[in-house]
This record gives structure tokens, sequence and C-alpha cells, in this order.
């Protein structure tokens, strides 16, 4: 009971948690099991069937990928209050990042059948954890984008051009001289390439 | 033009259409309650470019072509069959519209206003919590084929093909994350360009990724 009051007393301090209702609370708590990670701990690994979601109550996790040569990248952290594993539970795919408790972490966890179930008894809890995914993906989304973008106008960008001696290039104007100072220019130009 | 009122055998027919194929009775009801139904004609533009979006829509009957203004020149990225929801990401995000959609065939088009999509979801009702999901599951998929087509340029680039495919493909990489994303949005967008032979089905591996294009483990 006391195990149960502590975690009722977690998910009330989140933010999107705020306007539900104490018992779509205790439905989520009653379809889930509270996880104690120590530091360093695996808690879900790419490629594994994402079919939990995971509620972090306490601690920070650390996301990472592994690239094409196999070393692990860090892609981002979860911080308290926030989900992992929230888009494979509303559109079933394999886990695209591994879940490592970076500290002490607590952490919800309710399987994908068991939330899905809720939708008739808890809508409004359904309701706030898809919004919270919805959310997320959009925010990443720009940031895609954005990289998409950003490589795009890389690939456009001008090449270096190799140039004859003496000539200019064709991106620089010529300065703007004025006639008087041509002569005298000239004369400190003979001096300077005289070697 | 207003359109008469709807009958069970309308709402049975939207059930057909595919994108409501799972909505229960009751939804559907409830989703033509809140709806606006009208007639447009061919060159009606439903939404346009640039316009806040302050809905979201479905089209009932009839054909229409999404177009997009890209450095200039109007391009079409596809075309939305009966059945197709589209609008609602713009909705969500309180921003323009990126596309423009206009009819090429007499049409139908039920129109989502944004009170009447914000009174349902915060009521929890059976349709609330639906269009919830469906447009978080949409939200999902747009961000994996967006974060797919980013691999292929990282991808190419670390194969040293940059030169070669990248510039060949870097305008159809931007259509086609665009297109992917309607295509999510109800029936399939047909003329879908493919950006290369190794673009596979969703989800897939990075590992494979790699594997397919460059021949590497």
């Amino acid at each position: 009971m006391a195990k149960r009051d502590a975690v009722l007393a977690a998910l009330r301090e989140i933010p999107w948690f705020h306007g539900l209702a104490d018992g779509d609370a205790r439905a989520l708590i009653a379809a889930g099991s509270a996880k104690f990670y120590v530091p360093g701990a695996k808690i879900y690994r790419e490629g594994d069937d994402c079919d939990r979601l995971a509620i972090l109550l306490r601690g920070a996790l650390t996301v990472e990928r592994e690239d094409s040569q196999g070393n692990a990248l860090r892609v981002g952290v979860i911080r308290a209050g926030e989900l992992a594993g929230e888009m494979g539970v509303f559109d079933p795919a394999t886990r695209n990042a591994t879940v490592i408790a970076t500290v002490e972490s607590t952490i919800l966890e309710v399987a994908r059948d068991k939330l899905l179930a809720m939708r008739a008894a808890n809508p409004m809890l359904l309701v706030a954890i898809a919004n919270v995914a919805l959310n997320n993906a959009m925010t990443r989304m720009d940031g895609v984008n954005d990289r998409i973008e950003r490589e795009l106008r890389r690939s456009k960008a001008p090449k270096i051009v190799k140039l004859r001696p003496g000539q200019a290039h064709p991106a620089t104007p010529a300065p703007a001289v004025d006639t008087a100072e041509q002569p005298r220019l000239k004369k400190l130009w003979a001096k300077l390439t005289r070697f | 033009m207003p359109h008469s009122s709807t009958t069970d055998a309308d709402l049975l027919n939207l059930r057909e259409l595919g994108a409501f194929a799972s909505y229960t009775d009751a939804e559907l009801q409830e989703l033509e309650s809140i709806a606006d139904i009208r007639d447009a004609l061919p060159g009606e533009f439903i939404c346009r470019e640039g316009d806040y979006a302050d809905a979201f829509y479905v089209l009932c009957g009839g054909r229409a072509r999404v177009l997009r203004d890209i450095d200039g020149a109007r391009l079409e990225l596809g075309t939305l069959k009966p059945g197709t929801v589209f609008g609602q990401m713009a909705l969500i995000r309180r921003s323009e519209r990126i596309a423009s959609v206009v009819c090429i065939e007499p049409a139908l088009v039920m129109t989502v206003r944004r009170a009447a999509y914000d009174a349902v979801r915060v009521t929890g009702s059976p349709l609330g919590v639906r269009l919830q999901m469906h447009n978080t599951i949409m939200a999902i998929r747009q961000l994996r084929k967006a974060t797919h087509q980013l691999m292929l340029i990282y991808i190419r680039a670390e194969a040293g093909d940059r030169e070669a495919r990248i510039s060949a493909r870097q305008k159809r990489l931007k259509l086609v994350s665009l297109q992917s994303a309607l295509a999510d949005w109800g029936l399939p967008v047909d003329e879908i360009p493919e950006p290369n032979e190794h673009e596979g089905e969703l989800p897939m591996s990075r590992r494979e990724y790699v594997f397919r294009t460059t021949g590497r483990l």
C-alpha cells in the first residue's frame, strides 16, 4: 500500500497528469508495475518488440542507438515524468533505441494491451498519454525535418572552384579602385612581386 | 452548398471508405453531428497553402489534388481519394497549411472545425478518444518516414555516393516525405515516386538499410 501511494504521489507530480482523476491514476497503477533500476541497467534494447510503455517516475534514462559500425551513440535523455516506448505502444514496431538507467531510476511500466484496454473505463487517461506521444512525435519531427533541410541545402552549396593563376573567383566582384590610384598601385605591386 | 441530412446509409458509406472502417455507429453518428458536409465543384479549393489551419477534412466522395509551391513552381504532390482524412496535423500544431487541396471532380467534403474537435477531445467521448489515437498514430508514422528519409541521406553520404545520387534526388526526397505523410492520412496516394530502389516497408532496421545500400553489415 505504501509503495502504491508513493507511485501515486510521483504520478501526481507529472505535469501532463495533473488534470486526471484519482480513478485514472489508480487504474494505471493497478494495470502496471513499478520497477527499480540501478545505474547502467538496460531497461529496453534496440530491436526488441515495443509492447510496454514506461513512465519515468524518478531518476534519469539515457537513450542510445547503434551506428553502422556498432558503436553506441547517445541520442537523448528521458527525465522524470517523461515516457519511453510510447510510440511503439500506439503504432506497433520494434524499439528503435536502447534505454539505460543513468542514475537510480523508478519506472511505472504498463503493457500495451492493458493500456489500450483502459479505453472504455479511463478514456481521459488514454487521451492524455496519446497526447504526450503526439507532442513528442511532432517535436522530433520538427528536428528531423530541420536536419533534412540542412542536408539538402548543404548538398546545394557551391563547390570549391580551382582557379587558374590570375583568374578571379567568379563569385568575387573586382574591387572598385579609383583610376587616379592605379599608377601607385601598379608600382607597389611591382615592388611586392619582384621576388 | 449545404448537403442534405445524413442517413444511416450515408454512415455506412462512410465506414466503407476505409479510414472509418473500424468506427462504431455511435462514433460515426457523433462525427456527423459535429461536422459540416458540403458539395464541392471541380477546381474548388478545400484549403490553401499558407492559410491558418482551423479545421480538418474528410473527402467523402470524389477526388482532390494536393499542390505545393516549391521554389516558385507549383507541384502536384498526389491525389486524394474518397475516405482520405487530411489537415489534422496543421490543426493540432496551430500552424499554416503546408499544401493546398483542390477538387478535381465533383466532391463531398466533411469539415470538422477546431472548436468541435477540441470539444470532443476534452469530453473523452469514444469519438474523441478515436480521433486522438488516430492523430497520434499518424504523427508517429510521419516521424518514422521522415527519419527513414534522413537515414537514407546519411547512408548515401557515408557510402560516398553523395554527388551522384543525392543531387539527382534531393527535391524528390522532400516531396516523398510529404507524400508519405499524405499516404498515412487514409487511402494510398497514387503515383508516389520511389526515391530509390532500396526503399522498402517500414519499419526497417538501420542495419538492414546499411546492408541494402552499401553491402556492408
